[in-house]
């Protein structure tokens, strides 16, 4: 079980062994850069951002309470982080983040015609994703594409679990309207 | 919706199928090369306190070759060092009285129970790397609250109470808390030196 494995890396990293944290940085570094990518919409600023995470999380591991999920805490720190620099930044990004250029897309088999139709709906979907406001939009990729719990999805936002619902539920509202104006056009 | 979708959704029957399906399947950026070697870089080892080190050496496994001859000088090592240690001894504890041990402080923690409502009660806490193994608190009926005695080293530690075995609290006595990062509170003991502590 992944946090089971955390929780013995930390141990590790607690005994002395800073390189055993590099376990954890190679699982969770994907995430916390996309998060603050989502954030910021620079790299460099989100590069600077996701290692400032792993550090205070370094910083702080002493306060983290075994048997918790590692992932969540790290997230929440992440999140404390990207609050910070929009606040400073004026809740400005830097760049807009409308360019899927260069970006990931998973390739499914299938014909070139369905290869097509399914970049369009992700793209659509990306788009109206990017566009939430942050807490929304991470209540959303948490509950749905990190398979976290309600409860894991408050603990990592620092929200209550009936405030973790709304979110959510906000989020799918949000992004279904967008679609719907989307597919008008 | 895009018709795509929307063709999707009417053959599941789930109205946010599809759109949850493009959730998951949203693109991510790749984290920049190096950026592992990066982190690391900027760490430095945690150092933890002797007795920590020591806790944490005595548990570790390790193997022994034995031979005559290092089992005849080991045999004669550990008799010296009884010997040196012997005036170092622990003097028994009477009742009601502490000896913590040298470094420590007697800590007392207290957890009000007035209704007896919890089956049990623990302390958990930086010190004990938040495992309740041996910080168990046992019930007083005469104070009607749950009590702990127990030796710290000098310092800030934080620690909750966890009862019935799954339930978080802050020391509702704590001068002092500090938030965990997401929205819960620790409470903090500042331990200096001198005098016991109750709590």
């Amino acid at each position: 079980m992944r946090s089971a494995d955390d929780n013995a890396v930390i141990r590790d990293v607690l005994a002395g062994d800073p390189e055993a944290f590099g376990l954890l940085v190679e699982r969770y570094q994907r995430p916390i850069y996309n998060l603050m990518l989502r954030a910021t919409g620079a790299a460099h600023t989100a590069a600077d951002l996701a290692q400032d995470t792993f550090l205070r999380a370094y910083e702080n591991l002493e306060r983290f309470r075994p048997g918790a999920r590692f992932f969540s805490w790290l997230y929440a720190i992440g999140m404390n982080r990207a609050r910070d620099w929009l606040r400073a930044a004026g809740l400005r990004r830097e760049t807009g983040l409308e360019s899927l250029d260069g970006a990931d897309f998973p390739s499914n088999p299938g014909d070139q015609q369905e290869r097509l139709a399914e970049r369009l709906d992700l793209e659509r979907v990306h788009r109206a994703v990017t566009r939430l406001p942050l807490e929304q939009r991470e209540a959303l990729l948490l509950r749905y594409r990190e398979d976290f719990s309600l409860p894991e999805v408050a603990e990592a936002l620092g929200i209550s679990l009936s405030a973790a619902k709304m979110r959510v539920h906000r989020a799918l509202e949000t992004v279904r309207r967008a679609l719907e104006v989307d597919g008008d056009d | 919706m895009t018709e795509r979708m929307h063709d999707e959704n009417l053959r599941s029957g789930e109205p946010d199928a599809a759109l949850l399906q493009a959730v998951r399947k949203l693109p991510e950026a790749e984290p920049p090369a190096g950026f592992r070697a990066a982190v690391l870089r900027r760490l430095q080892p945690k150092r933890l306190p002797w007795w920590r080190r020591a806790w944490l050496w005595a548990r570790t496994p390790r193997p022994l070759a034995v031979t005559p001859l290092r089992l005849a000088g080991a045999a004669l090592a550990a008799g010296l060092l009884i010997l040196a240690a012997l005036p170092l001894l622990p003097r028994p504890q009477v009742p009601g009285g502490e000896t913590p041990a040298h470094g420590l402080q007697s800590v007392t923690f207290v957890l009000p129970d007035p209704d007896g409502r919890m089956r049990s009660a623990a302390v958990i806490g930086t010190f004990n790397r938040w495992n309740p193994k041996g910080f168990e608190m046992h019930f007083s009926p005469e104070q009607r609250a749950w009590l702990l005695q127990t030796s710290l080293a000098a310092g800030s530690h934080e620690y909750v109470f966890l009862l019935d075995g799954k339930q978080l609290q802050p020391d509702p006595g704590a001068a002092l808390t500090k938030d965990d990062g997401f929205g819960n509170s620790n409470s903090v003991l500042l331990l200096g030196n001198g005098h016991e502590q109750k709590l």
